[in-house]
This record gives C-alpha cells, sequence and structure tokens, in this order.
C-alpha cells in the first residue's frame, strides 16, 4: 500500500515537472527597447549635444511606458502582465514581455504616461514607487517624462534644463497612446528623438516646462511625434 | 436617541479609547470620503506610521519631524507660528494645518493639490522649506537604521523598506487620528446639553456657517473664497497657482472648526491669532460659495452679543480626549529625542 502510494507520488512529481518544462520551452520572451537620439545622433547622458546657438547635456532621463499590448496575426491580444515600466537611461532601456512559442507579435500598442487612475489611487509600489522622483511632491499626479541637465550658450553658462512632463486631468491630459504594426516576432527598438522634441516646444531659450497645463501637454504631443519603431 | 448614545459609548469603549486597532466612524458621522482605508486600518501599521511622524530623520539634516509642525498638544496644528517653520529656520507661505478626520476630507492642503492623503506627506518631505529631503534618500536612511526592520516587516510582513510603504505608514497613522468626542459630539449623541448661550451660538452657527463649515466635520472640504486680502509679500493666489485657472485665484480649502482652542493662529496664513478676529472679518461681508457651482450667496451679520454666543458654541468643538490621546503622542518608549 506504502509502495504503491509513493509510486503515484513519483509520478504525479515526474508529471509535473515535465509540464513546468514544457512551460518554459514554449514560453518565450518579446523584448522592446529604448533607443534615446539627438537628431541622427544616438543620445548619451553627460554629453553636449548642439541645438542652434545652445549646447545642451542631458544629465537625467526617466519616463513611464505603461499598458504595452501585443497583437498577434490572428487579432489575438496578450496583456502585458506588468502594466508600467519605468525606463531609466541610466538604469532600463528594455522591456522584456513573456509570450509563448507559438505567438507570432503583429502589433505593439502602449502608452506612454500614466493614465488617471494610477494618478489618483493612492502610493504604489515597484516602478510606480514614490522614491524613484517621478511623483510630482507639490500636486497629485506622476511625472511622465522628467528630463534634467543643463543648457550653455554665449551669454550663460550651465543654466538648468528641466522637463518635468506629465498631467492627466482634462483638459491637460498628457498620456500618449501609441501603436505600431510589428514584422519581427521577439524584438522591436523605438527610437525617441529629443532634438525633436525640444526643438518643437523650447521658446526663446526657455527650458523649463515643470508643471501640468499648455505647454506640457504640447511637449507630451512632440513625444508621441518623436517616437519611432524600427526593427 | 438612546441607541445612537449606545453606539457612541461602545466606539468610545472599543474604537477611540482602544490603543489602536478597530478604530470605526463615529455615528453621527457620514460615511468617509476614504471609507476603505478607515475599514482597513491595522495597528502594526499605524504603529509604524506613529514612529516615521515623528522621526526627525525624514529631514535632511534630521531636524525636522512631521510633528514639528504638526504637534499633538496643538490638534496636529503649529500654535504660535503663522508660517510653517521649517529646516534652518525656513518660513514657508502658509500656516500648518490641524490634522483629524482626514478620512472624510476628499483632498488635502490649503489649495486641496493632493487627492490621496497616501501621498501628501511627499510634499512636506521634499520641499526645500520644510524638511528638504528627497523620497529614495529618505528610504534610504530608513533602511539603514536598526529601528525600524522589525516594525516593517510587523506592518507589511517583509522587512523591507520602499517609498511605498513609508508613505502608505505615515497615512495610516494620519487617518487613524479621529476626532469626535467634544461636547457637540456628546450633545449630538445625547449624553451632554448645550448651555443657552452655547444653544444660541449653534443656531447662529447654522444660519451663518455651517454652509461651508458643515457640521459634524465642521468643513464640506470644497475650495472657497473669504475674501481675505492677499498679503503683499505672500501673494498667495491659493489653488489658482496649481491650476492656473481664473476662477480658482484666491480660492482655499475650507479647514474644520474643530479643536480651534488648540490650533491658532487661523486661516491659510495664520494672520489671525483670536477667534474674534476672525468673526470680525467676517461680519458684514457677503460671501458666495462655489460648492457644487451654485454660486450661493451667504450674508453674514453679527452683532457683538451674536458673536460672543457664536463663539461659545464653536468652543464646544474642543476635544481634549483627542488632543490629550496618549496613543497618538511621540512614542518615547520607542524612539530618542
Amino acid at each position: 500500500m506504502t509502495n504503491l502510494w509513493f509510486q503515484n507520488i513519483r509520478i504525479f512529481l515526474v508529471l509535473l515537472l515535465e509540464i513546468i518544462s514544457i512551460h518554459f520551452l514554449l514560453c518565450q520572451e518579446f523584448s522592446l527597447h529604448v533607443k534615446p537620439k539627438f537628431g541622427s545622433e544616438v543620445l548619451e547622458l553627460n554629453r553636449p549635444y548642439i541645438l542652434g546657438s545652445d549646447t545642451l547635456t542631458f544629465h537625467h532621463i526617466k519616463f513611464y511606458i505603461t499598458n504595452v499590448s501585443l497583437q498577434d496575426s490572428n487579432q489575438k491580444t496578450l496583456n502585458d502582465t506588468i502594466n508600467y515600466y519605468l525606463i531609466d537611461l541610466d538604469i532600463r532601456k528594455t522591456i522584456h514581455i513573456k509570450i509563448q512559442e507559438s505567438y507570432s507579435v503583429r502589433q505593439l500598442k502602449f502608452s506612454f504616461g500614466t493614465d488617471s487612475l494610477t494618478n489618483e489611487d493612492g502610493a504604489k509600489g515597484g516602478d510606480l514607487d514614490p522614491m524613484h522622483g517621478m511623483y510630482w511632491t507639490w500636486q497629485t499626479g506622476y511625472i511622465n517624462l522628467k528630463c534634467d541637465g543643463i543648457v550653455s550658450n554665449e551669454t550663460k553658462r550651465n543654466h538648468s534644463m528641466n522637463f518635468h512632463i506629465g498631467g492627466y486631468k482634462f483638459p491637460y491630459n498628457s498620456i500618449q497612446y501609441l501603436n505600431f504594426p510589428v514584422n519581427n516576432k521577439k524584438f522591436a527598438e523605438i527610437e525617441i528623438d529629443f532634438k525633436q522634441i525640444i526643438e518643437a516646444d523650447v521658446r526663446e531659450q526657455n527650458y523649463t516646462v515643470m508643471s501640468p497645463g499648455k505647454k506640457s501637454q504640447r511637449m507630451a504631443h512632440s513625444i508621441k511625434k518623436s517616437i519611432q519603431l524600427y526593427q | 436617541m438612546r441607541a445612537v448614545a449606545v453606539l457612541f459609548f461602545l466606539w468610545m469603549v472599543f474604537g477611540a479609547a482602544t490603543k489602536y486597532s478597530k478604530i470605526g466612524i463615529p455615528p453621527h458621522f457620514p460615511k468617509p470620503y476614504f471609507y476603505e482605508k478607515i475599514l482597513l486600518l491595522d495597528s502594526s501599521t499605524i504603529e509604524l506610521g506613529r514612529l516615521l511622524f515623528y522621526d526627525p530623520n525624514l529631514s535632511a539634516d534630521s531636524s525636522i519631524s512631521c510633528a514639528s509642525c504638526h504637534s499633538p498638544y496643538n490638534a496636529f496644528a503649529h500654535t504660535d507660528h503663522k508660517l510653517s517653520h521649517g529646516i534652518q529656520d525656513q518660513i514657508g507661505t502658509r500656516n500648518a494645518p490641524a490634522l483629524f478626520n482626514l478620512a472624510w476630507s476628499k483632498n488635502f492642503m490649503w489649495d486641496g493639490s493632493i487627492l490621496h492623503l497616501d501621498l501628501q506627506a511627499l510634499s512636506p518631505i521634499n520641499h526645500p522649506k520644510e524638511m528638504a529631503e528627497t523620497t529614495a534618500n529618505v528610504v534610504k536612511k530608513i533602511s539603514q537604521s536598526s529601528l525600524y526592520p522589525h516594525f516593517f516587516y510587523k506592518a507589511f510582513g517583509d522587512s523591507a523598506v520602499s517609498g511605498e510603504k513609508l508613505v502608505k505608514a505615515l497615512a495610516q497613522f494620519q487617518f487613524s487620528l479621529i476626532s469626535a468626542n467634544s461636547k457637540y459630539d456628546q450633545v449630538k449623541v445625547g449624553l451632554n446639553h448645550f448651555s443657552d448661550q452655547e444653544q444660541r451660538g449653534y443656531t447662529l452657527f447654522k444660519e451663518n456657517c455651517n454652509h461651508c463649515h458643515t457640521e459634524p466635520l465642521f468643513s464640506n472640504f470644497e475650495i472657497e473664497k473669504n475674501k481675505l486680502k492677499v498679503d503683499s509679500d505672500l501673494q498667495d493666489l491659493g489653488k489658482f497657482q496649481i491650476t492656473n485657472e481664473p476662477r480658482d485665484s484666491f480660492g482655499f480649502k475650507v479647514p474644520s472648526l474643530r479643536n480651534l482652542s488648540y490650533s491658532y493662529p487661523y486661516m491659510h496664513d495664520g494672520r489671525f491669532q483670536y477667534l474674534s478676529e476672525v468673526l470680525e472679518h467676517y461680519s458684514n461681508q457677503t460671501l458666495t460659495s462655489m460648492k457644487d457651482s451654485l454660486n450661493k450667496t451667504i450674508e453674514i451679520n453679527l452683532n457683538s452679543n451674536e458673536k460672543i454666543d457664536l463663539i461659545s458654541f464653536l468652543l464646544t468643538l474642543n476635544d481634549t480626549s483627542f488632543v490629550f490621546n496618549p496613543a497618538y503622542h511621540f512614542p518615547k518608549s520607542i524612539l530618542k529625542r
């Protein structure tokens, strides 16, 4: 009786191990890599870039990519189980999403920034933890893009450059929704051109936008326009 | 009335009087805006929040704690300081508000700029004139302290410190600060009676003040304009500074009138030291409430006797058992001064 019981348990464990192994074998990743650019150049932190008569040096760039979802050729949608990714050029530029081997990615959807529910729903952990410095401390809401550095030209040296772009309330909601067709089922790269973003919105050499409103929303639209997908 | 009195008694015995847990909703109070927060209050998280609230390590030079500007003996306001007094004697632009019954408020700060208490603590921690720290560095300092792992483990089942846990614990302690045992409260549940003067004051209150300072919380928690002249040094435009909308100019959140004897000076910039000055300001005023966009106009005309009667009623809103509740005070058995 005891031997039979042990035999059954052994069969059960072997089957369980096989199921787990098959699951991992069939489970693959779709990787989304973020490549920051400044015009035609690859953007690196703490390196000077020329914009008109100004020299810009970026010290920190962080932003949220959220609500990533994939679609295959049969229109079957796969929503990522992790909803929020903080891209920090100091730390992380790639997102990995688990997919089944048979899943053939044809469409990529994601949001640049956080939605209104996330902004008003109390403290959150992980990439949304307020210790990452992406929550506005003087009002409710997440900063969707934080881009800090310095700007110099003939008349000024090392003036602050601070773009803190966000806002979730009507009429200045700044979240941006993006949607790209995908050919490669395991990898995609998005380029974000910071020259295009800043060039479109900087007026009279003013390199500061630090609150929600018209300027922030206009800049959020420029962010969307500056994002291209490469495979 | 007898049933309410029994409920109130039970709330006092098993709710407020219990050291931490089972903090219920006073029977004569409406449903809180943050109802779930009150239901889910947890004694271990409140205990951790209390430690953090009194810990000066939350400031850049470890000199200022939350309690520095929100003293329990002042109903968690800052008596004698018109404007908040932060790190290295820096002075802010607004009076530190009293803290109690926060689960009934739908927004926080004098301009209503913060919509969830969980995230309110980020404001003073990161403000250069208040605690001048960064959230990340506070997390680092608290992580390195030998005191906290035990309390984080008790509260969250994990001793690791994070920004999320830190602000949630601080919020839980503040949500637990419930003031509901003033003479007014006792009258409302049939355990006490107003004097004739207090009753006259109560009638005047309902006629003149209740629209904005709505009982039993004594605030409608809206942003309203009270026709105070703008301080030429501070140039504080209230909610306008957050929204940039002209309609929000000079709009400030309506404070509760509970515990006024402990929480002076009054108004968003602490300009009035005495209640008589406040009533002087409101007398002969025509105010238009912004609540629900009804634009209701209220004319306030009080003679000198009526002002005294009204103050007599306002003093019934003092809750001594709240102010002197040791469960809210400095945790001297754990923290060192």
